[in-house]
């Protein structure tokens, strides 16, 4: 009998808490969108002054302000207050910005200094783990864009971002080239103390004499980016990172040397992804994948009606297709937009070659022709 | 020195001094010369197949071509931008326009590329597209060819010329050596002798006098020595087997429209069953061919050709 009352008596208690709380958020949601206010007007002064809208070091103190707003015994653990204003530092940094970049994170690697570059400092940058989640980023809505590296000129081309772009269905917008600077930074500077050098292995091998001249005794970690290469830099003074001198500001590192690369013309290719095509400019560039199997020519019987429409083929690379052997997919470049009727005209003929043919989208040809070592002839139509 | 011994054919004495070809020569160099082309070797364990079309003419042709070469493992992409033709007025080869496709299909496939250099203005042209650089048969004995190329620092493939003795085409090999370049692959392809029923005779004896005489690689072209493409299969084994390092083969992605020699080049389907094939008998034989380790054999298709 007793136990009912106590419940009756309970569940009144029930109804004020819920109006505080009610009345809590309320008072919350006010003060979040003060703060987004606020980050808007701060956002509006950054971008007068030019400043990157996304500054690690003044978000890594406010939330190192909590380790002295939170006392044992709260409700809250750090963590949990950590990963709430996590969620409210990112959605107001959104408001600052509007147009959201998804790139192979963390900060500081070369698709960031990529997207930086193609987006300017202001766009929100969201940091992904692997090129399977940009691409699904931006895919899933969450981003309007995807920054994906598509070909290093020494490395040659990043097969993973090949086989994503036959399952997404994001269209690639534009190309852009950027010029590799692989410099080695340390929390000192000092390059005594340096006993190994972490980085991606793909900068790893960039510097390959450069390192061996230099550095001969220091061991070598490859690490899954340049920035985590940064992070245990920062962790231990013996160890020095090579990566884009853009980490060196995200992390507060110094530069020891610059232009590690042993090859100095050393760029790599981006792609802009994104869900909408991009307008004619008048010299664009697209970039179509089909499959094919390998028949006697098969190749052959696929460029020859390009030829035959006169377009120019300004790439072309090969994929084996892991499901089925002896069967493989190529992405092909070429020149015009994929609305230019000589271009449709091609893609038409093309396409009665090819078991699939699906066109990614066409950009703008980069504006100083990039330094491949393919060289554009035209066909030789005329022999 | 002197006390060279030879292996095989016994009745032939050891010569006692140095013949005209010193450096080219097993008795200044008894091991085996190796020539690295960064992915591989000629001269060690793999048997280097080099395949293309006789004469790059488009780049549907070549490219197509290059990548059914690679597929089926070849090592390296051949191909002529200058062509030397019996007549004038033959198709000559498309000069620099066809080495820029050629360096196309490098940039498709990855393979090396070696093309023909005719004559000493274009030594240099050549050199900044090609890998390997080859002198033709009947260049053979341009001995002022051979000596600027002797001062390049790419590697030369030397065939041998028409009507020349082994002695005499390791004379033309010395004149590379001698100037400097040690990187030199001979290649077999056929003499002319009184046989008119193939082009050329093949001289695969000639393969085992050559190995014993000199240091250098030796690939054998049976596609220019018999002039005919149903040969080519079983010359390819058979020049396996007798010790060669390695072969040129043509191939071409439509040899009834090819403007050179269509009548001697495979079909890519062709190629590819000869590859798979060498790569089964290459370990009998001390070789093997790893750019296909653990390739299918590949569906039977129901093409013509």
């Amino acid at each position: 009998m007793s136990t009912a009352t106590d419940r009756e008596a309970a569940l009144k208690k029930l109804d004020p808490l819920r109006d505080e709380i009610d009345k809590i958020d309320e008072e919350l949601s006010v003060l979040i969108q003060k703060r987004a206010r606020t980050a808007i007007e701060l956002g509006k002064l950054k971008t007068r002054l030019s400043l990157p809208i996304m500054d690690l070091t003044r978000e890594k103190q406010v939330l190192s302000g909590l380790t002295t707003l939170v006392k044992p015994g709260d409700g809250l653990t750090l963590d949990a207050m950590v990963s709430v204003f996590n969620e409210i530092i990112k959605a107001c940094r959104a408001a600052q910005a509007p147009t959201k970049v998804a790139f192979l994170g963390p900060a500081g690697t070369f698709s960031h200094a990529a997207a930086l570059q193609q987006f300017g400092k202001l766009a929100f940058f969201i940091p992904c783990d692997d090129l399977a989640r940009v691409f699904g980023t931006a895919d899933e809505n969450e981003a309007d864009f995807a920054v994906v590296p598509f070909e290093n000129s020494t490395e040659g081309i990043v097969g993973q971002t090949l086989d994503l772009m036959t399952k997404t269905g994001l269209r690639v917008q534009a190309l852009l080239n950027l010029k590799v600077n692989l410099c080695l930074m340390s929390t000192h500077g000092d390059a005594a103390l340096i006993k190994t050098v972490s980085s991606h292995p793909q900068a790893l091998a960039q510097c390959r004499n450069w390192l061996a001249l230099n550095m001969p005794g220091a061991e070598l970690r490859p690490t899954v980016s340049t920035a985590a290469g940064a992070t245990l830099a920062l962790a231990d003074e013996s160890c020095a990172v090579i990566g884009h001198p853009a980490l060196a500001t995200f992390y507060n590192l110094t530069v020891m040397s610059g232009d590690l690369q042993d090859v100095r013309h050393n760029q790599t290719a981006f792609f802009i992804m994104s869900r909408d095509d991009s307008p004619p400019t008048g010299n664009d560039r697209t970039l179509v994948w089909f499959s094919a199997a390998h028949n006697s020519g098969s190749l052959y019987k696929c460029l020859q009606p390009l030829a035959n429409s006169g377009v120019n083929l300004t790439r072309l690379h090969s994929r084996p297709n892991t499901e089925s052997p002896w069967v493989y997919l190529f992405f092909l470049e070429l020149e015009g937009h994929f609305e230019d009727p000589k271009v449709t005209d091609a893609l038409k003929a093309l396409e009665s070659q090819t078991e699939k043919l699906h066109v990614m989208g066409s950009y703008a040809a980069p504006s100083e022709e990039r330094s491949l070592k393919i060289q554009t002839g035209t066909f030789a139509a005329d022999i | 020195m002197s006390d060279e011994k030879t292996t095989g054919a016994a009745p032939a004495a050891p010569p006692k001094k140095l013949p005209p070809y010193k450096l080219t020569s097993r008795m200044t160099h008894p091991e085996d010369s190796l020539v690295n082309l960064g992915n591989f070797v000629i001269g060690g364990p793999e048997f280097v197949v080099m395949a293309g079309p006789c004469s790059v003419e488009h780049d549907p042709q070549m490219l197509g071509t290059a990548w059914d070469v690679k597929i089926s493992g070849a090592h390296i992409i051949r191909g002529g931008a200058f062509k030397p033709r019996s007549s004038p007025y033959s198709f000559q080869g498309l000069a620099e326009e066809g080495l820029k496709m050629l360096s196309k299909a490098r940039e498709l496939t990855g393979l090396s590329i070696v093309t023909e250099v005719m004559d000493s203005l274009d030594i240099d042209l050549v050199e900044s597209y090609a890998d390997i650089l080859q002198v033709g048969a009947r260049n053979s004995q341009n001995f002022s060819l051979l000596k600027r190329l002797s001062k390049c620092r790419k590697p030369v493939l030397l065939k041998r010329g028409l009507m020349n003795t082994v002695e005499e085409f390791l004379c033309s090999a010395e004149y590379l050596l001698a100037g400097g370049n040690e990187n030199v692959i001979l290649c077999e392809r056929g003499i002319r002798t009184f046989e008119t029923s193939t082009r050329n005779t093949l001289d695969l004896s000639s393969v085992l006098a050559i190995k014993e005489r000199t240091h250098l690689p030796v690939i054998v072209d049976p596609s220019h020595a018999s002039g005919k493409a149903r040969y080519v299969a079983p010359l390819s084994r058979a020049a396996l087997a007798v010790g060669a390092d390695g072969l040129m083969i043509e191939v071409h992605c439509s040899p009834e429209t090819a403007l050179c020699d269509g009548e001697e080049s495979l079909t890519p389907e062709v190629f590819r069953d000869l590859m798979l094939n060498l790569r089964d008998l290459a370990p009998h034989f001390g070789r093997k061919i790893s750019t296909l380790n653990g390739a299918a054999e590949h569906p039977k298709t129901v093409s013509g050709s």
